[in-house]
């Protein structure tokens, strides 16, 4: 019931953005119920990754703003495209035409799902310079970042996860925007740096420390190229430690990207001990419960790391 | 179709720039002015005719090689030979470099020096001329090596399904890189990919600039009216190398030398002098004045670059020079 839901908020946010602007066209399948009302501006093209990502730019290239949503296992196979041409068209063509295309994929390790359904891509797509990389842990924030990057002047990549659960409640402030990360929970003893739905599982792991009497406090990134680390080092002032949570792979990730830039920052002399990434391991991700479990980050692994950092260990 | 004299000779006007233009960028690399390898159409101007048969409101995509379709298009040769060097006034502000040229006052979008990247790009602008209500076609240049990318089917097919005027105009060079096109295609024609689709397909000389124009001038027009893509192919012969570093050991310089004798500038010149439409002497004024002035404007870039040359980069010329 909750795809259900989340498909409908989604196709609701979506068809609020094409009322509001009329340049906004949406390129992919299940958005039937929009065709009425949209006409020919709900394109849906035949099967080819090359075709659909090169006719985005194509499109915002001509004063269309195309939203193309892509199921996010075949990402790398889009990859060439958004890499290659949409991320690389403002330099190349020295801004004489916008390459403004929004990209909807969803990525995330899913139980039985196995190695190739199973993947996530952030931190490659990180590597492509010129393209926003986002990465919501809820719908309501996916929304938000729908809305900014309509009005986002450049390329923008929204991850989804169809795991997605809803809102956590967030502290009072802006909605969620590129650029721009979330606090979610105030803190004085543990930074957590996290995105994604993993970020509910911080907050669980955290609400079960706050009963040990640790304070955790929760930073959700959401925003990961460019990455929005300056609120990390600002909490770190106030707290010392610091806990990296992501579901995907350690190694080569986006919280090796944080670790560095927070050693890169006057935040090392804050810290007073190690930082700790809770990540998967370094591998496919298999298919059986059993493994996917083995392999993969959880609110057990986060709530170890938090008692590892409050007792010095 | 009786093409007329004026633009016989427009045609010949710039195909004979594209020609001593590339041969100047040439000469430009060779002096050390830039590293970037070059892809010449030097033996495929004709090209610049198909260009030449478009309206001002048709959007033009290339691949890599491109000079001849953006000197075809209007762009200025000095906008290149400064994009050439790296410099600020160049084409793209020498951020993209020659092979990703683009110019959104003549409607080209763009170039890629990665094969195969301008035929989805093509659907797409295609797609928002069709929501924007333009009868505008879209042409789309590229090889023979990128014709056998899936990328372009995907995009003749969803073309079809789309019911978009795009010209698929394939420029049949014989080589993809170094290899011959007869290793990379088991048909003779690309031509005929076009039944598959249930489209036409068309093949011209494409050393016959004056074919090739009349051929362009046919296919846009029945690209338009049935809205629907027409590949256009143009079998010609690359004089020049894949690119400036390239040594050319894969084929035979009999070969070259047939072709040679075949050149479209020469094809078109006869045609010029033999139809009373102009003298040699005319040609060959037309051929120095051009040459003198492309040698002038690569002189230009190059002087506009020195100016705040670094003390370093001075050093490395002077070292060329020993």
């Amino acid at each position: 019931m909750t795809f259900i839901d989340f498909e409908q908020a989604f196709s609701e946010t979506v068809a609020s953005v094409m009322r509001n602007d009329g340049s906004v066209v949406y390129i992919g399948d299940r958005m039937t119920d929009l065709a009425e009302e949209f006409g020919q501006r709900i394109i849906s093209l035949p099967y080819g990754e090359n075709l659909a990502a090169s006719a985005a730019l194509g499109l915002a290239m001509t004063g269309a703003k195309p939203i193309l949503r892509i199921p996010g296992e075949l990402l790398l196979r889009y990859a060439d495209a958004i890499g290659n041409e949409i991320a690389l068209a403002d330099t190349a063509y020295d801004s004489q035409y916008d390459s403004s295309v929004i990209i909807i994929a969803d990525i995330g390790y899913k139980e039985f799902s196995g190695p190739h359904l199973s993947q996530s891509f952030e931190a490659v797509f990180c590597q492509f310079p010129g393209l926003a990389v986002v990465y919501p842990s809820n719908p309501e924030d996916e929304a938000s970042l729908i809305r900014s990057a309509a009005s986002y002047n450049g390329p923008v990549l929204i991850l989804e996860n169809s795991g997605f659960e809803a809102a956590y409640n967030s502290l009072p402030g802006p909605a969620a925007m590129v650029g721009r990360s979330k606090l979610v929970r105030e803190g004085t003893d543990i930074t957590i740096a996290s995105y994604g739905p993993i970020v509910n599982s911080c907050i669980s792991a955290a609400d079960l420390a706050y009963a040990t009497g640790i304070e955790c406090e929760i930073i959700d990134l959401i925003s990961l190229n460019p990455l929005d680390s300056r609120p990390v080092i600002e909490s770190l002032k106030k707290t010392g430690k610091l806990i990296i949570v992501h579901e995907s792979r350690k190694a080569c990730g986006v919280g090796a990207e944080l670790s560095a830039q927070i050693a890169e920052s006057d935040a090392l002399f804050y810290l007073d001990s190690k930082i700790l990434r809770v990540c998967s391991k370094d591998q496919p991700i298999p298919y059986s419960k059993a493994d996917f479990s083995k392999a993969t980050p959880n609110e057990e692994d986060i709530l170890k790391a938090i008692i590892q950092l409050s007792t010095g260990e | 179709m009786i093409i007329d004299n004026q633009t016989a000779v427009q045609i010949l006007y710039k195909m004979l720039i594209t020609r001593l233009f590339e041969q100047e960028a040439y000469r430009l690399k060779e002096s050390g002015a830039s590293k970037a390898p070059l892809h010449l159409s030097i033996g495929q101007e004709a090209t610049s005719a198909a260009v030449m048969a478009l309206s001002p409101d048709d959007a033009i995509l290339a691949g890599h090689r491109n000079f001849h379709i953006l000197i075809g298009a209007g762009v200025p040769p000095e906008k290149l030979f400064h994009e050439l060097i790296g410099s600020p006034e160049g084409i793209c502000g020498g951020k993209g470099g020659c092979f990703a040229a683009a110019d959104n006052m003549l409607n080209f979008y763009g170039s890629s020096p990665l094969a195969a990247s301008q035929f989805g790009k093509a659907v797409g602008i295609a797609l928002s001329f069709k929501l924007q209500g333009k009868q505008s076609v879209v042409a789309c240049f590229g090889g023979d090596g990128a014709a056998a990318s899936g990328a372009f089917y995907e995009a003749i097919n969803a073309a079809c399904l789309h019911e978009l005027p795009i010209v698929f105009f394939v420029e049949n060079n014989c080589y993809a890189a170094s290899m011959p096109t007869s290793q990379i295609h088991n048909v003779a024609d690309i031509a005929t990919r076009a039944a598959g689709f249930g489209i036409p397909g068309i093949v011209v000389d494409g050393n016959d600039a004056i074919a090739v124009y009349e051929a362009m001038g046919q296919a846009v027009g029945y690209s338009i009216e049935n809205r629907i893509p027409v590949i256009l192919e143009s079998k010609t012969y690359r004089l020049s190398g894949h690119t400036t570093d390239d040594a050319l050991e894969y084929r035979d310089d009999s070969e070259i030398v047939d072709w040679i004798e075949y050149d479209a500038i020469d094809n078109l010149s006869r045609y010029i002098i033999e139809n009373g439409v102009g003298l040699l002497d005319d040609l060959i004024m037309m051929r120095e004045r051009i040459e003198a002035e492309m040698q002038q404007l690569s002189s230009q870039a190059l002087l506009s670059m020195q100016k705040p040359m670094m003390a370093s980069q001075s050093k490395t010329l002077e070292g060329a020079n020993i």
